[in-house]
Formats: C-alpha cells, sequence, structure tokens
C-alpha cells in the first residue's frame, strides 16, 4: 500500500517515541524515508512547529524534514512527517573507550545540541539511542518525539527515560523545564557511552547529586576538565547547567590539544613549534630575548628580557602569544620584528 | 515562470536566479515547511527523462557540503527539482573579488569540498562537472558553508558532450556548457571517444583546478581552446612566486601545491582518491579564525604598513602580511580582508588579501 501514492513501505517498521515510524522509499527520488505518524492535537501542532524550526535552522546535525502529510486509515486521519532516512548505527550504551573519538562524537552531540537549543527547541529525549552515527561520521540527533519548544515547557506527566532524565522532571507537580533538561541528558550520555553502570545516585528517583570523585572513577582515562564539565552538566540545579555552547567550545579545545603548530619567522628564517618542539627561544643580540613555550593549548610567554612587544604589548611572563602576531625586539629605528602565527587542523565531524 | 506561481501547491515562486545549460532555477518559498528553497526546472527542449535520472542520483548524496534534494515531482507536464537554498554567491563570484585566496581560507575550502566530494564518492556519485560556478557559499569573505549543487548536471548534460565526442573535437564546441566546463575538466572527459564514462578520479582534477585557480587567481591550463591544448600537452601554468617568497605562506603554500599537482596527475590512475584527500588535509595545520572586510585608511612607514577600518574596528597590518599580487592602498584596492589578532592600540591584520 503506498502512501499519498508516493511512499511505499518497505516493512522495516519500529515503534519509537510518541508516534508510529515507517520506514518507506519515495517513488519520486528513488530514496529511503522515514514517515513519523504524529498524535492528534496540540502536541501534533508543537512537533510540526519545532520541526519547521529546525529545518529553518539547517543543521548538519539535525535529520531533514521533507514533507507534512496525512496518513488515512478508515475515518483516522493522522497529520505524520516525512523525513530523511539516515543510513548508519544509533550509539549503544557502553560502545565506546575515554578517547579522541570518544571526544569527537561528545563534541558532535554538542554541537548538534546548541543548534537545537539555538533554534528554540527542547529535544527532551537525548539518550545513546536518539542519536546516530551516520555513514560519513556525522552525528545525527533523531527522534524528537518528545521535543517540545521552550516557550511551552510545562508538563504533569513524567515523561522521558529514567537515567537521562533530569531531577526537575521527577517532580509530580507541574514543573517548569527549560533546555538545560538536555544538558542534564547530555551529561548522563556522556557517562552511558562509556559504560553500563551508571553512578547509583544518577539511578535514584529522582536522582540526587553526583559527587566529583565518584564521577572521576566512573570517567577513568578521561581529563579533569571533562570530567568537571560532565559533572557541572549533571549539576541538580538547572541554572548551574552550562549551555551547549560552551560545552562544545570544551570538547574542541580538547580536540586540539597537542595539535597546534606555531610558525616563527625570524630575519627570514622559519621555525616551528608544535608538541614535538615545545619550546623556542628568541635572541636579539643585546636588545632582549624571549622564550615561548607550547603547553598544548596556549603558547606562552615563560621569560623575557629587554624591551620586548607583542603586537605593540609588552610581553609579560605567562601571557599567552595571540593566535597571529609580530613580536619587537627593541625599540626605535633598531628595531627587529619576528611573526609568530599559530594555526591547527580543523576539527570537523 | 512568474513570480508568484504555485506549485505543487506548496512552492511558491519568488524570483529566476539562474540558468544552467539545461536547467532554469528559481528562488521559491516552501510554504508548507516555511524555508526557502531552489526550484529548478528543465529548459524547453530538455529531455525529461534525463532531468529525472538527475534528480535521483543527486537524492543519493546526503552531506553538509552538498545541496540537498528535498522534493521532485511533475505537474502538467512539467518536471521539477526541490533544492536545498543556500543563501549566498556562487565560488566563482567570490574568486573574482579575491584575485588569489590566501592558503589558510584555501586550505579550508579545499578540506570542506574534499569532505563533499568524497561523501558523494561513498554513494557512488561522480559529478564531472565540478566548477566555481556549481558551488555555492555564504555570503561575505569568509568562505563558510560550502554546499556543491548540480550533483547529477552530469546525466543532463551527457548528451551534449556525446554529441560533441561525436563530432570529432569536444574542446571545438560552441556549446556553452562545454566551454564552461573545460578550464576544470580532467583530460580523460575532454578528450573521450563516445560512450567513455570517465569515473570519479575526474572530479579529483576538477577539484585540483579549482583550488589552483583560487590559490593563485589563474587557470591552470587556461580558458577555451587553450585550456585543451594545454592539458594535453600536459603544460600547466607554473605556480606564481608570490605562493612562497614569504616565508609565513610558504609551507603551507608548498603542502597545498603538492596536494593540487597530485590531483592534477594526468594519469587518473595517480591521483589520490577523495577519501585519500581528506586524509591528508585534515593534517595540515590552518588559520581558521573569522575573516572580516575593512577599507584601508592610511599607509605608514614609507608603505611597510597601515591600518584598515572593519566592522570589528581599526586594525594595523604590515604589508609583509598581504597575499597576492594586488598591494593594499588608500586610492587603489581600498578593500581588504583579513582576520584579527589582539593587539594594542590596534588589533592586527592576518593574513591580508585585497578584494574587489
Amino acid at each position: 500500500m503506498k502512501i499519498t501514492g508516493r511512499y511505499e513501505p518497505t516493512g522495516a517498521t519500529a515503534a519509537g517515541g510518541m508516534g508510529e515510524i515507517i520506514e518507506c522509499v519515495d517513488l519520486h527520488l528513488q530514496r529511503r524515508v522515514i514517515i513519523k505518524r504524529l498524535q492528534v492535537g496540540v502536541e501534533e501542532r508543537r512537533l510540526i512547529d519545532e520541526q519547521k524550526a529546525l529545518a529553518k535552522l539547517r543543521s548538519k546535525h539535525v535529520v531533514q524534514l521533507y514533507d507534512i502529510i496525512e496518513l488515512v486509515d478508515g475515518k483516522k486521519r493522522d497529520k505524520a512527517i516525512v523525513i530523511e532516512f539516515i543510513e548508519g548505527e544509533n550509539l549503544d550504551v557502553a560502545s565506546f573507550k575515554a578517547g579522541r573519538k570518544y571526544l569527537n562524537v561528545l563534541w558532535q552531540i554538542a554541537c548538534g545540541l546548541r543548534d537545537i537549543h539555538e533554534a528554540g527547541v527542547i529535544h527532551r529525549d537525548i539518550k545513546p539511542n536518539n542519536i546516530r552515527l551516520d555513514k560519513e561520521g556525522v552525528i545525527k540527533i533523531i527522534d524528537f518525539g518528545l521535543a517540545r519548544s521552550g516557550d511551552d515547557a510545562k508538563t504533569r506527566s513524567i515523561i522521558g527515560t529514567p537515567i537521562f532524565m533530569a531531577p526537575e522532571l521527577w517532580s509530580d507537580k507541574t514543573v517548569s523545564f527549560d533546555r538545560s533538561i538536555d544538558v542534564y541528558a547530555f551529561g548522563a550520555t556522556a557517562l552511558a557511552l562509556l559504560s553500563k553502570n551508571a553512578p547509583t545516585e544518577l539511578a535514584r528517583q529522582p536522582p540526587e547529586a553526583v559527587p566529583l570523585a565518584t564521577l572521576s572513577a566512573n570517567l577513568v582515562g578521561l581529563q579533569s576538565d571533562i570530567v568537571a564539565l560532565i559533572h557541572a552538566c549533571l549539576r541538580i540545579d538547572p541554572a548551574k547547567r552550562p549551555h551547549m555552547a560552551d560545552v562544545q567550545m570544551l570538547l574542541a579545545r580538547r580536540l586540539l590539544e597537542n595539535e597546534h603548530r606555531a610558525l616563527v619567522v625570524m630575519d627570514g628564517q622559519a621555525h616551528s613549534l608544535d608538541r614535538r618542539n615545545r619550546k623556542i627561544t628568541l635572541n636579539a643580540g643585546t636588545v632582549g630575548s624571549l622564550t615561548i613555550e607550547y603547553d598544548g593549548f596556549d603558547f606562552k610567554v615563560s621569560s623575557a628580557s629587554g624591551a620586548i612587544f607583542l603586537n605593540n604589548t609588552a610581553a609579560q611572563v605567562g601571557g599567552i602569544v595571540p593566535g597571529c602576531c609580530v613580536i619587537t625586539f627593541g625599540a626605535g629605528a633598531s628595531r627587529r620584528f619576528v611573526t609568530f602565527d599559530v594555526s591547527h587542523p580543523e576539527v570537523m565531524p | 515562470m512568474k513570480n508568484g506561481a504555485v506549485v505543487s501547491s506548496r512552492y511558491v515562486v519568488q524570483r529566476h536566479i539562474g540558468r544552467g545549460g539545461m536547467q532554469d532555477v528559481y528562488l521559491a518559498s516552501d510554504q508548507l515547511l516555511g524555508i526557502e528553497v531552489a526550484l529548478k526546472t528543465p529548459q524547453a527542449g530538455q529531455p525529461d527523462k534525463r532531468f529525472s535520472q538527475s534528480a535521483i542520483i543527486a537524492a543519493r548524496v546526503n552531506h553538509h557540503n552538498v545541496a540537498k534534494t528535498l522534493d521532485y515531482f511533475e505537474e502538467d507536464n512539467r518536471l521539477f527539482l526541490i533544492e536545498e537554498y543556500v543563501p549566498g554567491e556562487t565560488l566563482e563570484a567570490k574568486l573574482t573579488r579575491f584575485g588569489a585566496v590566501d592558503p589558510h581560507l584555501g586550505a579550508r575550502v579545499f578540506h570542506h569540498l574534499s569532505k563533499g566530494v568524497a561523501a558523494s564518492h561513498h554513494a557512488g556519485v561522480v559529478h564531472r562537472d565540478l566548477k566555481p560556478s556549481n558551488i555555492i557559499a555564504e555570503p561575505g569573505v569568509n568562505i563558510h558553508e560550502l554546499k556543491i549543487t548540480d550533483f547529477g548536471i552530469a546525466t543532463l548534460t551527457e548528451e551534449v558532450f556525446a554529441q560533441a565526442a561525436k563530432e570529432g573535437d569536444l574542446t571545438r564546441s560552441t556549446s556553452g556548457t562545454i566551454r564552461g566546463a573545460l578550464p576544470y575538466m580532467a583530460p580523460e572527459m575532454m578528450f573521450r571517444s563516445p560512450g567513455d564514462h570517465p569515473g570519479s578520479e575526474a572530479d579529483i582534477w576538477s577539484l585540483g583546478a579549482m583550488i589552483f585557480k583560487m590559490l593563485t587567481g589563474d587557470y591552470p591550463f587556461g580558458v577555451y581552446l587553450q585550456a585543451a591544448v594545454n592539458v594535453q600537452n600536459q603544460k600547466r601554468a607554473p605556480w606564481p612566486k608570490f605562493m612562497t617568497n614569504h616565508p609565513q605562506y610558504k609551507p603551507l603554500a608548498e603542502q597545498l601545491q603538492n596536494l593540487v599537482e597530485q590531483c592534477l596527475m594526468y594519469d587518473p590512475a595517480k591521483r589520490p582518491s577523495a577519501d585519500q584527500l581528506v586524509k591528508e588535509i585534515s593534517n595540515i595545520c590552518y588559520i581558521n579564525v573569522h575573516r572580516s572586510e575593512g577599507s584601508v585608511s592610511n599607509l605608514i612607514q614609507n608603505g611597510y604598513s597601515g591600518f584598515a577600518n572593519g566592522d570589528d574596528g581599526t586594525v594595523f597590518f604590515s604589508m609583509e602580511s598581504v597575499y597576492g599580487v594586488r598591494r593594499p592602498s588608500v586610492a587603489k584596492n581600498n578593500r581588504i580582508c583579513y582576520s584579527q589578532f589582539p593587539g594594542s592600540p590596534r588589533h592586527r591584520g592576518h593574513p591580508v588579501v585585497v578584494i574587489d
């Protein structure tokens, strides 16, 4: 049976979220699509609005919306959305080891959530199984079945999935919540991707604060700033959880650790600094000398003597050298100039 | 099509935005989803079967550096393809504005385009007509949001090329489609016999040719017939000296030259695959800091350095930072593009490129 004369079910149908999911072939373009039935009522309209808001945003981490159709079944008429079929695998609990690949996936999820929040949408059901890694290595956040927009964030029922559900959602009163429930779920997802055993505090209903030491023990092999970041995401007080844009930035910073390269040109000679060659001392005769060291993230002045300026600001020990700068030794006509340019590979999905 | 025309009870034509050799392109608004889209329809006389095939081919690719195929349908005996609309301009327009693009921005564009091409090749789709006019980028000097469009166009142009090949010399064709493609066209496309179907290596050549044009401001083999002659004689334009005569640009410029040269190997088998290219470029370091535009206000130190006023304030720059043949000055070459770094009392601009 074809749907609207255009979509032919493939038979591979799975239930999920609030709606029903039908995998189809779009006969016009001969490609697979997913049709998702929406529940009648306010929810339906909200979901469609959200999908439209996300379509405007054109995030590479959000599934493309193609069409909104009506599924007719006897007298029953349900709205449904037609979305792109993503070839790939959903993320699995305990399928990662702490390492670069894991950090890249977390970073991409954070980018996707940042985009979603930018569109004013709350996903509401972030968990590994609702995140798909496509064949090109790009993370797609899927199943907005429970997503709701920010200005309508009140609910009476317990929804979502335990462990990933923020504590404020466990209240039996009408609860208000905002996008920080996604931040909480992101924190829980970061844990779940590494291990099946969640800290007991997290498994309580409602969940309780996880001490940093407990979290560290659960996140062996992960850098302490990333552990602290996940800890912050899991804060009981929603207002204390970070924004996804900041989470994204911190993860990107870690992904670039030891990847930078500085090109230093003095008297026409090029020198480079990187993880293998971390330190350089520039001597300008009697004028002075400057030592710069790479700490894996920044290039810092470790010693300076004489009149030395970085982009015309006096060099200070401990100061970070600007990404591109001219180092000036001395003053007046006998000044000597050195250029210092920092570059790095681009972090990409 | 008239502005305001409604297609498929959903797409409202806003205005005509382009005419390829084979199809007309309109900006339309999708009333159902509330987004802007590109609406493409074959020009009169184009065979429908090819248009539908090209749509199906393009729809197989799913990557953010390739414009998405959103919808395809027939209405009143006319075919329509709906594609993701990217507000911006073609890479061709950008290159005209820039002249030569510095290696840092160039590496970034190279990286992103290679990703898009690799994803397409994974899906078994070869573009075969990659050129700057088929690539869209967001407005401004950052060249972000790169999207390759017109995948499947080769299906449309197939007949034109086949006919030209049959007539004996594709390079003498008067077809605008062929003439526009020649500067970026792989030898196996140029000199193919009827029935030949050049593979994914042809896209790698085109990518290399585009990056050559981008970094140097010049076509690697010239234009029109001259391009064909030079390709056949394997006579590529030399790399200009300005790419490497400054030690600040030299290391990166040399890395990129090496990659481009591999892409422009005459023997398709010797070119890297898109995957190999992506792998190489993902290790290359480049300065990827937001680009600003500014106007040169005055030069100091005998023209050795100067100041420019941009959207984010005034910057100081040194002539040493300037890439390309054009030198900034107040009267001529007044507009420049640069990244901004903290400094006192003015921030510093680097790399600097004169733009139109």
